[in-house]
Formats: C-alpha cells, structure tokens, sequence
C-alpha cells in the first residue's frame, strides 16, 4: 500500500508510525529525547489533546467568542480575551513529583472585564468591547501586567496576588466597623496573617481618545518603557507612564480620503531592537521603518514586496494579497505574514521577495467567489512561531490549523474538535480531500464548515504547548510526554 | 365672504422650493404637505433596544478592501 501516499507528508502520520515501530523495539531502547523543534535530531512531534475551556452547548453567545490569544514571556500564563470585553487568563499549575508523566496544566487564574460598550455621541456610533489583542509585559516584580485593546482605547492592567491580610487594628474591628475611642485601652500593631488566595486585577492606565480608526495592533517594546498601537492609518508611540499623550509615527492618511487605497493591518516591534518595527498593509507589503531616521516614519527604511505571479492573478488577488498578521520571528532575524491563503517568511535582509512561501489551504483558490459572497475572505487569520523559530503555525477553516516545519519543509493540519478531547488523545492528522475520490479518512472542500475558523492561536515560548481558539472554545496542546 | 385662495408659485418660488429630485410644488402649502410627509417616513419606530447591541463600526479596512475590488470590477464591466 505505498502508492497511495501523497508527496507532502504528514510530520504527525510519521510520527505515529515512527513511535508505533520503536514502542515494538524488542531491545526497549528509549526514543531520543524530545528536544522541541530544535536541531537535526528531532524527533517529529505528536500532538495530543491536553484541555479545553469553555462550554460544549452549540448555541453561543456571541459575547463569548474569543477574540484573542497569548502566552506571557515565561509561559506560566495565558491570557484569552473575549467579543465581551471580558479577559481570562489561565495559570499553568506546578509539576508535581509524584505526577511525572502529567505536564502541568492551565487553571483559571483571573477573570475580568476590561472594556465596556461605549457609545461615541459625535459620531453616532457603537465602540465594540471586543478585546482585539491582549499583549504582556515582561515581569518585573511581583505582580503581572498586561496591555488590552479595543478599537480605540488600549488598558494596562496589573494583575497581582494577596495572600496575607492585616490583622488587629486598633481603630477598627475585625468587621471592619469603627471602633469607640472610649472602648481602647491598649495599642497593639496590626500584623500580617496569611489568607486565602486572592488575584485583584486592576487597571493602572488607560490611553484613550488617540485614535480615530480602529486599532488593529498592540506591540510592546524591547526597551519596556514604550508601546506602540495602530489603527487602519496612524501608528501611535506611547509611553507607559502618560497617558494623556502619544507620539505619531506613522500616518498613512492621504490628504484627499477618496484617494485611499491602502490602510495599515498589522504593526509589531523588533523584539531587540528597540527602534526599529515593521508594519503591514492591504496590499501586500510590509514596511521597516527606524524611529531614529525621523520622527515621523511615513519614508519606511525596507519596503518588502513580492512581484504578483501573473499566472495566478484574479479579482480577488488584491484581497487575498491584504495581510491579515506579521510577527518577527524570537531571533528578530525574520518576519512571518499571514495572507489569505499563504503564510510567507522573508528574511529581513532580502525585500524582494520571500525566503518561504507556505500553502496554508490553496483549496480554496477556486471558492473565492463564493467566499468573497459568505464574507469569509475578509476573514484574519494570525500566525505564529514556535519558540526556537523552526516551526510555525496558523489556522484553517473546519476548526482545522496548520503547521509547518521550515527545516524539514514538512507540514501537518490538525483539528481542534470536541470527538478528540479525550486527555493525552493523540491528534490525528487531517486532510482535504481537492477532487476525485474521496478517501476515507479525508473531508472534501464542499463539505468543510465555514463557520468554524481558526482565527487565533498561540505557541508556548519554550515548550511543545499551544492554544487554540476555536469560536468560544479554547483548546490546549501538548506533545506527547514519552 | 372671502376665502383665502392660495396663489401658484411664481416661476421663481418654484425654483426655491425644489428640493433635491428637481420635484416643483404648485406653491408652498403643497411644499410643506410634501415635507411633511416625508418626515413622517423618518420616524424612528422604537428607542433602540438596550438589550441587543447593534454595533455599526466603520471597518475601513473592508471597505478599502471591497471599494478596490469594485473599482477593479467596475472597469472590467465597463470595457
């Protein structure tokens, strides 16, 4: 049964045959220990279901839809916002010694609602609550800090534990009712005594009324005094400490609206350069720009590009061509864009044209028609890097994502569904069936379920665990501890 | 016993109150009937409902999206 094999192969399918045929060693050797995506002997991961939050009811509440996804610096946090405005973050638990083969999980650490509806009485207009992106900031102290964004406005939020609670005033009761002077007859100092876990978050800053359009990005600075927040035309400069100020640094808006063609759809920082970010456009291309060549960056630095392929050009080219993500890759040397039916590397010293050009569902080249009427191709979808920059990964239709290994050009697409939820399951990989027949185990493009995209996606950032939202649902996946 | 009759419009009140359409009233009393008629048609029927949030953003990035591929489609059709 060999002729059947595709010629683009499943690191998962390998994988599974590969653990079958050791697993049946009769010298019992070990297989080599897992190194995650690092280096020539890497052991091609298996992906199994670890955990899922939310609620299995088919009917959602659309206040429930997670609208984004992100991992702190450490890992030991996760953070989800919501269509509702509200924030959740989950806290990895310790590793126990007697549990060795159980990687630790993700609990409930915080919950709460960062933005409210609001109503612009100018305009007439509905500001939705939605969280568009939740970014964290390196820890500092104790406490935890995170930037949440709506449309228009971005919070800093610190999130911190109290454990101890003060006991024994000398004013007040232990109800907390004042005390009659005429009743004290001794002074005591109040001492600390431990109580149980309490997790406050609460909002230090709030930068508001500095964009018009709605703020697509959020990115957080390698010099951790300074982020920056883009809208559709303008990228704003803030600094943590002010925020009745902002410095403009990009400004797209032509002087004449009817001659907009183009608006901004992605921004992020260098991840060690602090003055250098690049930012992402509708029509395809991205742009470096150094804030220290001027402080109005409209005359980028890099101008990256690819030249259309004439042979592949259609109406939709242009729509499909709109960047819907960049990130920098962690080695800064990268960026990764996410277009509508591609995710494409480009080194940042080569502008002309990628390094890597990755087929996420080119299935659907021939439906954009149809996509373009259900709407699906305005659809943005974000991408993601693995911690060591080998592996990187992005969503799909039919709750399906991708992941592709940039060392073995391998890729695999998975599945995030309630029937392969049961714990340490091992994903099965999944395949669209183009045309012809239909293989068993393969889905045909007609049938995939539109409605169940996977928009956001995470990627711990040293270990094999990522998180994926699909609609209200948050699944967590770990490779497979041996 | 007389009764006020209302005159036909001048050729130059005409003029001052045609409305958008280029729609020419006899004279004022039809001009306001008109007017007010129209300002019936706006009526809201509700106060907007509290509960159901209808959110009306103005999504530039679709909308640039969707004008260039209109435009593109537009001069397709047109040669």
């Amino acid at each position: 049964m060999v002729g059947w094999r595709s010629q683009s192969r499943d690191l998962q399918q390998d994988a599974i045959l590969a653990d079958r045929a050791s697993s049946q060693d009769p010298l019992g050797s070990p297989l080599p220990k897992m190194i995650p995506g690092i280096g020539a002997f890497t052991q091609d991961t298996l992906w199994c279901f670890s955990q899922v939050k939310g609620t299995m009811e088919t009917g959602t509440t659309e206040a429930d839809i997670i609208s984004t996804v992100e991992f702190n610096h450490t890992g030991e946090l996760l953070a989800t916002g919501d269509k509702g405005g509200r924030v959740v973050i989950f806290q990895r638990e310790q590793e126990s010694k007697n549990q060795v083969h159980r990687r630790g999980e993700y609990n409930v650490y915080s919950t709460f609602q960062s933005h409210e509806p609001e109503f612009d009485y100018l305009k007439s207009l509905e500001i939705e609550e939605k969280i568009n992106k939740i970014r964290w900031l390196p820890q500092q102290n104790a406490a935890y800090f995170l930037l949440s964004t709506n449309d228009k406005t971005v919070k800093l939020w610190k999130v911190s534990e109290r454990d101890k609670r003060p006991e024994g005033y000398n004013l007040k009761d232990e109800e907390g009712r004042l005390r009659d002077p005429a009743t004290i007859t001794t002074l005591r100092v109040p001492v600390l005594r431990p109580m149980d876990l309490m997790v406050e978050a609460t909002p230090r800053r709030v930068f508001a009324n500095a964009h018009t359009y709605h703020i697509n990005s959020i990115s957080v600075n390698s010099d951790y005094e300074t982020y920056m927040s883009a809208d559709d035309l303008r990228i704003n400069l803030w600094n943590f400490e002010i925020t009745n100020q902002s410095f403009n640094i990009v400004d797209i808006k032509p002087a004449n609206m009817e001659e907009l063609t183009e608006v901004i759809t992605a921004a992020e920082f260098h991840p060690h350069h602090c003055n250098t970010f690049v930012y992402s456009s509708s029509k395809g291309t991205i742009r470096l720009c150094d804030m220290r060549a001027s402080a109005l960056c409209d005359r980028h630095t890099k101008f990256f590009e690819e030249p259309e392929d004439p042979s592949n050009r259609s109406f939709f080219s242009e729509i499909i061509s709109s960047i819907s993500d960049v990130k920098f890759s962690h080695s800064g040397r990268y960026i990764m864009t996410r277009d509508y039916l591609t995710v494409k590397v480009w080194d940042l010293n080569m502008e002309n044209r990628p390094i890597e050009t990755y087929q996420v569902h080119d299935y659907l080249r021939s439906k954009l028609c149809s996509l373009y009427e259900n709407d699906c191709i305005f659809d943005k979808f974000e991408c993601v890097w693995n911690g060591s920059d080998s592996v990187i990964m992005t969503g799909s239709y039919n709750n399906f994502f991708r992941m592709f290994d940039r060392n073995t050009k391998r890729d695999v697409t998975l599945e995030a569904s309630r029937e392969n939820s049961k714990p340490r399951a091992i994903l099965k990989p999944r395949k669209v069936c183009v045309g012809g027949k239909r293989r068993k185990d393969e889905i045909s493009v007609d049938s995939l379920d539109f409605s169940k995209k996977i928009l956001h996606t995470a990627w711990h950032p040293s270990e094999n665990i990522i998180a994926v939202a699909a609609t209200n649902n948050l699944y967590i996946f770990q490779d497979k501890v041996n | 016993i007389s009764t006020e009759v209302p005159e036909a419009a001048s050729p130059e009140e005409q003029k001052e109150m045609e409305d958008k359409e280029g729609q020419k009233y006899f004279d004022s009393g039809d001009y306001n009937m008109a007017k007010a008629k129209m300002k019936n048609k706006q009526l809201p029927t509700a106060a907007p409902d509290k509960t159901k949030v209808t959110v009306t953003t103005f999504p530039l990035h679709r909308s640039i999206l969707n004008g260039n591929y209109l435009l593109l489609l537009a001069s397709w059709l047109a040669g």
